[in-house]
């Protein structure tokens, strides 16, 4: 019944999540920030390379609050703007580094298969 | 919720704010100007509505709360398109109302549980058709190794009394096991045990129904242990039955019970009673059956020969969960086919409001297309817009449930009116009705809400939002499926048509029916002194004196006893007829029905006397020395010789003289054809209970009156009751026919109205969108008459492709109506024709309107218009 188009959505969202989902929550190490902040650290941290859209960045900070691994606090900014700020809750903090080392795992696997004459060439 | 809801929203604008404000900051610092700034940032930032929407995805809640949403709109849409919400919700409200007022009728006659404890152990001996002797049942029960227990039950009319006012009400004897096999609770006091039914005539002990205590006694919660008098006799309330429990049988609901040993007390003499048995756990019922009919037949054996020949009938346990019916005229078997038919019926009637309901909804639509194509370009999902139209669909059907509801309230009432005067059928708004409205109602709005949501939204968006109303190929499509919906709708309007056709034909021809009385001016009511304690001397004296005074009674001009009114559909006796010397051939079926009457009974009902005499008091002092013959009889036996003064004999009956030949008219019931029947006199000591018939001339409802009085004056205790004309009595005796003819003819006569609205909305929805062609057709010389016929030729064709469908599966559903026509069969083709002819005239004027309207149009003003 679903259309290609439906499912290649898909897969995007769940290519994204967990990668973004690990972005924000390294990001947030550093202390606490808003949306933009966010958005600007993992665009500067990464050179420039990642292009996180709004479309998936707003979502992912709400569905973060929700499972309680960040929290937004609403302070007033120096113009006088209410500004919602995100911080690591500890559960959160449990989390990046349980997903940080399945990141490390991951890419580690993949470096493997991408360049598996390297190894060899070490050994 | 809301609150939250809205504190949230506000919360993301200014999140979303914040960003952009930031964003813009970060732009104007690095050199771009304010308005350069503000800009790129938006266009970074990307669609705003967008990312509002799936963020609050995240929120959970919404689900609900865009159900909620989906359902303000809906009725807010439904708000503004008054007369459409208006035709839907009332054409679907009549549907299930309808439905479900005979849903629950059919219910309560066929398949409801009887209120009492593991219903589905009842079983019933030979489903009540067969009677047991006492000693029998005795046996059976002290015997058997498969029944928890056995019970034997018998109601009857009886006159009870609390010392003021005596009124006639069902009784019921009931063995002193009743209530305890069945699990039936006393809801005050107790009821009735084995030590209750012990010696006959020595327990003057009763339960009243709960139904009888509320409505005789108020309720009174000290009535236990007070006294009222049951045929005169006094007894003890002992206690009120539980408050569901009403009968075992269907169709009749006991208002007081006594023990079985009192049956001389009830005026019953029939020595032989119905027997319903409870199985033991874990005994399945043909083992039941195996075991019962070895006991039985053992019970027998030592009768050897002397067992007459219906007793041997081997027993056959009945199932009897639902209650069970006796007699072959009972209630279920009068009325369930009639009901099922009548269901079915209303069933397509509902269908074609939902066929109906769909192509309005997509006549919408069409008109709300370019809405719905905004919407989808915006990027709202296709599934939520689906829903919505869905919900949509839903408000409208929950609408339609909820005032048929309503509707079948009323519509009990009304069915319940055409049930026999003695039946009763309790039928209240329960679970299981509540449960098949709803069932009914998501149904209904599944219909017609689904493939107008799939349709409306599966189109091409760029021609949509390019306001081009015509010729989109989405368009095409959606009007194909219209002009099915249509189509289909005729054709089963034509098969409901041909349906009510053939019962209003039927009851026609019953109404017609020659019975051979003159039937109006007659007043005929019931009285039974026997069950007021009178003796069978004072019986007659009563009788002779109350005749006398209504004889002298100014504005009577005869009046007469019977112990059965004619065309009361009861069985009637046919006896065998020998004339001594006859010369009647024997293979002749030599049969003839009889008659009991009183003197005057010919003047009274209008009935001739071709020859001889009517009875006379004289007669009623000898009965059956003298009869009287109809001339059918006389025909079939005497040919053209005189009758009179010939002998007849039947049976014991040895030697009866014709003293008179009377003018046929038909006995049992309107349907039979005209019998042989012999009259004769009704023994005065048998008399009990009788009819009083009177010819009045003027006014009956006086006379009425003054009858009452004459009664009172004889003794203001007796009840004088079911008070009714004797053409009422024949419009009673025909209610079944009365109820089919009138509900199938009117729901027939709707689905056509349903029909022709669907094909009006159709055609003027084809005229609005040929308004260009049919402009330049005339503005190119085309002649009002040739627009008008290009727009009733395509109603036509919609029409003939409907009747082509509709006539072979009216032919087919005709079957169904087997057994309940009346001087007519079920493939009439007269009744065909017409309901035919009636739904192309219908069609065609349906069709009219809108070709009118596409004719008169100003072919300038149409093509300016473009």
């Amino acid at each position: 019944m679903k259309s290609y188009k439906q499912r290649g959505y898909e897969n995007r969202i769940e290519l994204l999540q967990g990668t973004l989902d690990l972005m924000i929550l390294q990001t947030l190490q550093w202390g606490p920030s808003h949306g933009y902040g966010i958005l600007q650290a993992i665009r500067t941290g990464s050179g420039e390379v990642l292009q996180v859209e709004t479309g998936s960045l707003y979502p992912a900070l709400h569905r973060l609050e929700r499972k309680k691994w960040i929290k937004a606090e609403w302070t007033v900014s120096e113009n006088n703007q209410r500004v919602k700020s995100y911080q690591l809750t500890a559960a959160g903090k449990k989390q990046l580094a349980a997903e940080r080392s399945n990141w490390e795992r991951l890419t580690a696997a993949m470096a493997g298969i991408l360049n598996p004459t390297e190894g060899a060439e070490g050994a | 919720m809301k609150f939250w809801r809205q504190r949230k929203d506000e919360e993301l604008n200014a999140e979303i704010r914040h960003h952009l404000d930031e964003a813009i900051r970060d732009r104007i610092a690095r050199g771009e100007t304010p308005e350069q700034a503000r800009l790129n940032a938006q266009r970074e930032f990307g669609n705003v509505g967008l990312v509002k929407e799936v963020t609050r995805e995240m929120w959970g809640w919404t689900q609900l709360e865009r159900s909620l949403q989906d359902l303000r709109f809906g009725v807010r849409l439904l708000f503004k398109h008054k007369s459409f919400t208006l035709i839907a919700v009332l054409s679907l409200a009549l549907g299930i109302g309808a439905t479900t007022a005979i849903f629950s009728l059919l219910d309560a006659l066929l398949w409801k549980t009887l209120p009492v404890n593991q219903p589905e152990q009842l079983v019933s001996v030979n489903g009540l058709g067969f009677a047991y002797p006492d000693a029998v049942y005795r046996e059976l029960r002290e015997k058997n190794s498969v029944f928890a227990g056995m019970f034997t039950f018998h109601a009857l009319e009886v006159t009870m009394s609390d010392g003021q006012q005596a009124e006639p009400v069902l009784g019921e004897l009931v063995s002193g096991d009743f209530y305890t096999v069945l699990g039936v609770a006393p809801h005050l006091g107790r009821v009735f045990n084995k030590a209750d039914d012990q010696t006959p005539g020595a327990h003057f002990v009763t339960v009243l129904s709960y139904d009888f205590w509320q409505r005789r006694f108020g309720a009174d919660p000290q009535i236990i242990g007070k006294q009222i008098k049951i045929n005169n006799h006094s007894f003890t309330i002992v206690g009120v039955s539980a408050r569901d429990f009403r009968h075992v049988e269907i169709g009749s609901a006991p208002a007081v019970r006594v023990p079985m040993m009192m049956k001389r007390e009830m005026l019953d003499y029939i020595d032989t009673t119905p027997v319903m048995a409870r199985l033991k756990e874990g005994v399945s019922l043909a083992q039941a059956q195996a075991a019962t009919e070895t006991l039985y037949q053992n019970i027998l054996a030592p009768f050897g020969a002397n067992v007459p020949p219906a007793n041997r009938r081997p027993i056959r346990l009945v199932a009897a969960e639902t209650g069970v019916a006796r007699g072959a005229a009972n209630l279920r078997n009068q009325y369930s086919q009639s009901l099922l038919l009548l269901l079915a019926l209303v069933g397509a009637v509902l269908l074609i409001a939902c066929l109906n309901v769909a192509n309005l909804l997509l006549a919408r639509a069409a008109t709300r297309q370019k809405e719905i194509a905004v919407r989808l370009a915006v990027g709202a999902g296709r599934f939520r817009l689906v829903r919505q139209l869905l919900t949509e669909g839903f408000v409208l059907a929950a609408l339609g449930g909820a005032l048929g509801l309503l509707f079948a309230r009323w519509g009990t009432v009304v069915l319940l009116g055409f049930l026999p005067p003695k039946a009763t059928l309790e039928i209240e708004p329960d679970g299981r009705m509540l449960a098949f409205t709803s069932g009914v109602t998501v149904l209904t709005g599944l219909l017609f809400g689904l493939a107008p949501a799939m349709q409306a939204t599966r189109f091409d968006l760029i021609p949509a939002l390019k306001n081009d109303a015509v010729g989109t190929a989405t368009i095409v499509r959606r009007w194909e499926l219209r002009r099915l919906l249509v189509v289909l709708q005729v054709a089963l309007s034509l098969v409901l048509l041909v349906g009510g056709g053939l019962f209003a034909r039927s009851l026609r021809n019953l109404r017609a029916v020659n019975h051979g009385y003159s039937s109006d001016q007659i007043v005929t009511m019931e009285i039974a002194p026997d069950r007021s304690g009178y003796t069978a001397e004072q019986q007659q004296n009563f009788y002779a004196q109350l005749h006398e005074r209504v004889a002298a009674l100014p504005g009577v001009q005869a009046a007469t006893y019977l112990g059965m009114l004619p065309l009361n559909g009861s069985e009637g006796f046919e006896g065998k007829i020998e004339i001594p010397g006859s010369r009647s051939s024997p293979n002749q079926k030599a049969t003839a029905l009889f008659y009991g009457i009183s003197p005057q009974f010919f003047a009274t009902f209008g009935l001739s006397l071709q020859r001889g005499r009517d009875f006379t008091m004289q007669d009623v002092k000898t009965p059956l020395k003298s009869i009287l013959v109809n001339d059918s009889f006389a025909r079939a036996f005497f040919g053209a010789e005189n009758p009179l003064g010939k002998r007849v004999s039947t049976g014991s009956f040895k030697d009866m003289e014709i003293v008179g030949v009377a003018s046929d008219a038909k006995v049992l019931n309107l349907k039979e054809t005209m019998s042989r029947t012999v009259y004769y006199i009704q023994e005065p000591r048998h008399m009990g209970r009788q009819r009083l018939c009177v010819r009045a001339i003027g006014d009956v409802a006086a006379l009425i009156t003054a009858i009452r009085h004459e009664v009172r004056s004889l003794d203001p205790n007796l009840p004088l009751y079911n008070v009714k004309t004797f053409d009422r009595h024949i419009n009673e005796s025909i209610s079944r026919e009365r109820l089919i003819a009138l509900l199938a003819s009117f729901f027939s006569l709707f689905a056509l109205l349903l029909a022709a609205l669907g094909l009006y909305g159709v055609m003027a929805y084809a005229v609005a969108r040929r308004s260009r062609e049919i402009s330049i057709r005339m503005a190119l010389g085309a002649q009002a008459g040739s627009v008008l016929w290009l727009v009733l030729r395509e109603t036509l064709w919609l029409v003939l492709i409907g009747i082509g469908i509709g006539l072979p599966a009216a032919l087919a559903a005709t079957k169904l109506t087997k057994g309940l026509l009346f001087g007519l069969t079920a493939n009439d083709p007269l009744t065909m024709t017409m309901a035919t002819m009636l739904l192309i005239g219908i069609a065609l004027l349906a069709g009219f309107l809108p070709a009118r309207r596409a004719a008169r149009v100003d072919p300038l003003i149409a093509l300016r218009h473009e």
